[in-house]
């Protein structure tokens, strides 16, 4: 999948409001993906642009996103229908909490295969395969939603999006709202399924820790567009953006003990009032003056996969490593 | 002295289908917690494990079904009314959720001054409303603002100024930090500290993430399944967990580092 | 003493801007500002009715069933009323048993939904259940009963026993409504928070639940004035209101009566169905707005190249269901 240049925002009483500004990345195939940001980054609109689900208010104003050679924004309807579920799915979040209260999970599976003319035969045998790849027993069929415990919900879903074999799955903050343990099966079972069916996975979130856990690829989100991206281990060991920097250091570990170094000062970005020049100057801890007046262009590092958004790399980069050796 | 000490607390919920027939689900099972004077101690465990219940006990949002809680060695479990209104000064909670803890229709400095006149305050409303902001370091600015406007880690801040209007002895803070982005969750940790060490406030630090808790406490509570199954000393308890239950946790608590 | 002054200029000012501001919000709505102008008009008509009716509406002094012509803008009716005269005089005594029923049972069902939704379990059960027995037993059958209870003492009370009847059939419904809000809302953190720091249950009622279920409160209140307007013509229609009053309910009662409809007397039977009709109208139409307002996803922005948005909505807009 390719996307291009997407530029998206929503209507407002004060007219429109720009979310994501160019935004262009590629995915490439059998990998995991991982679009990581904070709240009001715009990563759930850049999800809802993929799937091409984002509705009124939110507008597109330009921008395409390609995927198997066709621009998914411009497909009709019923093409997108056919598309849906068998090439690509989503999963947006807390899906979990969406499921038809009033149905049994059986049904509700029926139902998505009707949808897509399956024929009738082989209901059964995709549905116990699609069970067997989340790890869950058929007997959850015979249940309503509500029955379920969050995680098992959660597995449901996902064995759903499977259900008619896609190659792209978007899975928008799939672990929300579970807890440790729980969230740390499913990863496994993701990334396990992703690995042998040869899946296509964005994931999307801002849970950090978890995010460099689980993809191989990441792209960072700031203020609505791309500030880093590139391959995890390179922005793991040698961040080169310095927001990038300071998100993995403020994540909490265990074993170590607070510190003020930790916090990450300023408040998450206002689409009200974007910042002048970089959009992230103002929590910078290496921001210069000219950082408020230069908006940074997306630059490659020396690698040809990483790009970075920034006017002071790497010279800031060298700063904060001289410094962690002072200390 | 401990300031605040459970003796089997129980809590077992009925939930009625009909006039008849009922369900008992036991969510707490013999819990037996000690919190000294000035000191944040932590209770880990999964949802599910009853610390939420936990939490809503030592408030009296619930009543506990066994066992008792003292409060400065004075046994309050059956304290009603007057007597509940006078011990909840003392003791207040901190919410999860800061997006539902504030009330949408009115402004941070009602929030805070609400609180001031319902104890009394004697000195000046207007400085004690800034010195609580100042506090929690939000500046001035923030008073005639509402909630919609501030994100969820000033949410959680004006927040914490509310519960420390009533000024109390002991805050319990229930997952103060799961909705907020990993950038602000520090600065909320760092802050809960401050509190405890320069107003001297006891905290207890309820949470299913390992990684937060062990940053900043001192003594660790493990809960499985409404039960404390390891208890100790927070290092050590990370560092040479006994239980097979503590294992799990510490080994899936997430971690950028870690490949899963 | 300036400061005080200036305390009570800004209060002065916080009033007019809470009556204003409301108003503004409303009316930035289309659906209630449409619905907003039509009650105006209809209830500017209605006080004009009051002094400008060309003739007595009551009183039988002309030819009968005559069509509309120049001197009766209506026509008149078989007993030989002026129809227009009728139409414009009963305005006033409509609208006025619609709102007062919408207020007044607004009320009692905010008192009983609230304090059922947040008193303690058995209260809850025992008012719940009362709550059911009022919407259980059939309107009609209640209407029925009061109105024939009343019907001696209609002349001496006026539209007193029909507004009672109205809201002693119209309040249960919005209490259920009520109540299960004030359940909700009841478990909220925001609000176990204020029973935390202290708060009384009053205090907590009133600061913050009115305020929190306000968009609610004002559409049941349309709710039920529109309730109170098609039940006054029930109450004529079933013969036990006053029929000596003129109103748009007791000018359908007759026209129908008199099988308006089969001698083909249009002029007597469509005007005050069709003025009921815009009135319902206009109550539905802020209804929707009220519902907007208090729920911002339904709303709808203008928005600066509306073409090009379109064109792209357009697209979206149709691929909703998959």
């Amino acid at each position: 999948m390719e996307v291009n240049h997407i530029n998206a925002g929503y209507e407002s009483e004060n007219g429109y409001i720009s979310v994501l500004k160019d935004v262009s990345l590629t995915v490439n195939r059998d990998i995991i993906l991982g679009i990581a940001g904070e709240s009001g980054s715009g990563k759930s609109t850049l999800a809802a642009v993929l799937y091409n689900s984002f509705r009124y208010p939110g507008t597109i104003r330009s921008g395409e996103v390609i995927f198997d050679g066709k621009n998914l924004l411009k497909m009709k309807p019923n093409e997108l229908r056919k598309l849906r579920g068998t090439e690509i799915s989503f999963i947006p979040q807390a899906a979990m909490n969406a499921l038809n209260p009033v149905k049994k999970i059986r049904l509700q599976f029926y139902d998505m295969m009707i949808a897509h003319n399956i024929k009738e035969n082989d209901f059964d045998s995709k549905i116990s395969s699609s069970l067997e790849l989340v790890r869950l027993q058929e007997n959850v069929l015979d249940n309503f939603p509500h029955e379920l415990s969050g995680g098992m919900r959660q597995r449901v879903v996902i064995a759903m999006s499977l259900l008619l074999s896609p190659k792209f799955i978007i899975l928008d903050e799939p672990t929300t709202g579970l807890d440790v343990m729980v969230e740390h099966d499913i990863l496994l079972d993701i990334k396990k399924i992703q690995r042998t069916l040869g899946l296509t996975i964005v994931f999307i979130s801002h849970d950090l820790p978890i995010l460099f856990g689980i993809s191989d690829a990441i792209v960072m989100m700031y203020g609505g567009e791309i500030v880093e991206s590139g391959d995890y281990e390179d922005l793991l060991r040698n961040p080169a953006h310095p927001y990038t920097y300071q998100l993995l250091k403020s994540i909490p570990l265990i074993g170590t003990k607070i510190d003020s170094s930790m916090i990450m000062k300023g408040i998450a970005i206002d689409f009200n009032h974007i910042p002048h020049g970089c959009y992230f100057h103002p929590r910078c801890n290496f921001a210069v003056p000219k950082c408020s007046d230069i908006h940074p262009e997306l630059k490659q590092t020396d690698g040809k996969t990483h790009l970075y958004r920034c006017n002071r790399y790497p010279e800031w980069s060298r700063n904060a490593k001289l410094e962690a050796i002072g200390t | 002295m401990s300031i605040l000490r459970t003796e089997n607390l129980s809590k077992t919920f009925i939930s009625r289908h009909g006039i008849i027939a009922a369900e008992k689900t036991e969510a707490l099972k013999d819990i037996n917690i000690r919190l000294e004077e000035k000191e944040l101690i932590g209770i880990v465990g999964a949802s599910g494990s009853g610390k939420s219940t936990l939490a809503k006990l030592l408030v009296f949002l619930y009543r506990p079904t066994g066992g008792k809680i003292y409060y400065m060695d004075e046994d309050i479990t059956k304290y009603r009314g007057k007597d509940v209104k006078k011990y909840r000064k003392k003791i207040q909670m901190v919410f999860q959720d800061p997006y539902a803890s504030l009330d949408p229709n009115h402004s941070v400095e009602w929030h805070i001054k609400r609180p001031l006149i319902l104890s009394r305050y004697n000195g000046d409303l207007d400085n004690r409303i800034d010195e609580l902001l100042d506090m929690v370091t939000l500046n001035k600015s923030y008073r005639a603002k509402f909630p919609h406007q501030l994100s969820g880690g000033q949410r959680q801040r004006v927040y914490l100024a509310r519960t420390l209007a009533v000024s109390p002895e002991v805050l319990i803070a229930d997952e103060p930090v799961s909705m907020l982005d990993v950038s602000v969750r520090i600065e909320i940790l760092t802050l809960l500290q401050r509190i405890k060490e320069q107003l001297g406030i006891s905290i207890i630090y309820i949470t299913h993430d390992l990684n937060t808790v062990s940053m900043i406490t001192s003594r660790l509570y493990v809960m499985h399944q409404g039960m404390v199954v390891e208890n100790g000393d927070t290092d050590s308890i990370i560092n040479r967990p006994s239980n097979e239950y503590t294992r799990k946790l510490i080994a899936a608590a997430p971690n950028p580092y870690k490949r899963i | 003493m300036k400061m005080e002054e200036q305390e009570v200029i800004k209060d002065n000012k916080s009033l007019l801007g809470k009556i204003i501001n409301p108003l503004k919000i409303l009316l930035s709505n289309g659906k209630a500002k449409a619905g907003f102008i039509m009650l105006v008009a209809l209830i500017l008509f209605a006080i004009l009715g009051q002094f400008f009716s060309p003739y007595n509406p009551t009183k039988y002094e002309f030819a009968r069933g005559m069509p509309p012509s120049y001197a009766h803008l209506l026509g008149t009716t078989i007993y030989g009323q002026d129809v227009f005269s009728q139409l414009f005089y009963g305005a006033a005594p409509t609208l006025m048993v619609g709102f007062a029923v919408g207020v007044l049972g607004t009320l009692i069902s905010i008192a009983v939904g609230i304090s059922a939704g947040f008193a303690s379990e058995r209260v809850n059960t025992v008012i719940t259940g009362i709550i059911n027995i009022f919407l259980i037993i059939p309107g009609v059958l209640l209407i029925m009963l009061f109105g024939s209870f009343f019907l001696g003492l209609h002349q001496s009370l006026g539209y007193l026993p029909t507004i009672l009847i109205l809201i002693i059939t119209g309040w249960a419904f919005g209490a259920r409504t009520f109540r299960s809000i004030t359940l909700s809302i009841a478990k909220r953190d925001f609000i176990l928070s204020s029973i935390l720091i202290g708060e009384s249950r009053l205090s907590i009622i009133f600061r913050q639940i009115i305020r929190a279920i306000f968009p609610v409160i004002i559409s049941n209140f349309f709710f039920t004035a529109m309730y109170g307007t098609m039940g006054l013509t029930f109450v004529e229609y079933l013969g036990v209101g006053n029929l000596l009053q003129v109103n748009w309910g007791t000018m359908l009662y007759w026209a129908i009566n008199n099988e308006a409809y089969l001698t083909g007397m249009w002029w007597w039977i469509l005007p005050p169905s069709f003025m009921i009709s815009i009135l319902m109208f206009s109550f539905i139409l802020l209804n929707f707005g009220m519902d907007e307002i208090g729920n911002p996803s339904l709303r709808r922005f203008k928005s600066k190249n509306k073409n090009e948005n379109k064109k792209i909505i357009g697209d979206l807009d149709v691929n909703i269901e998959n």
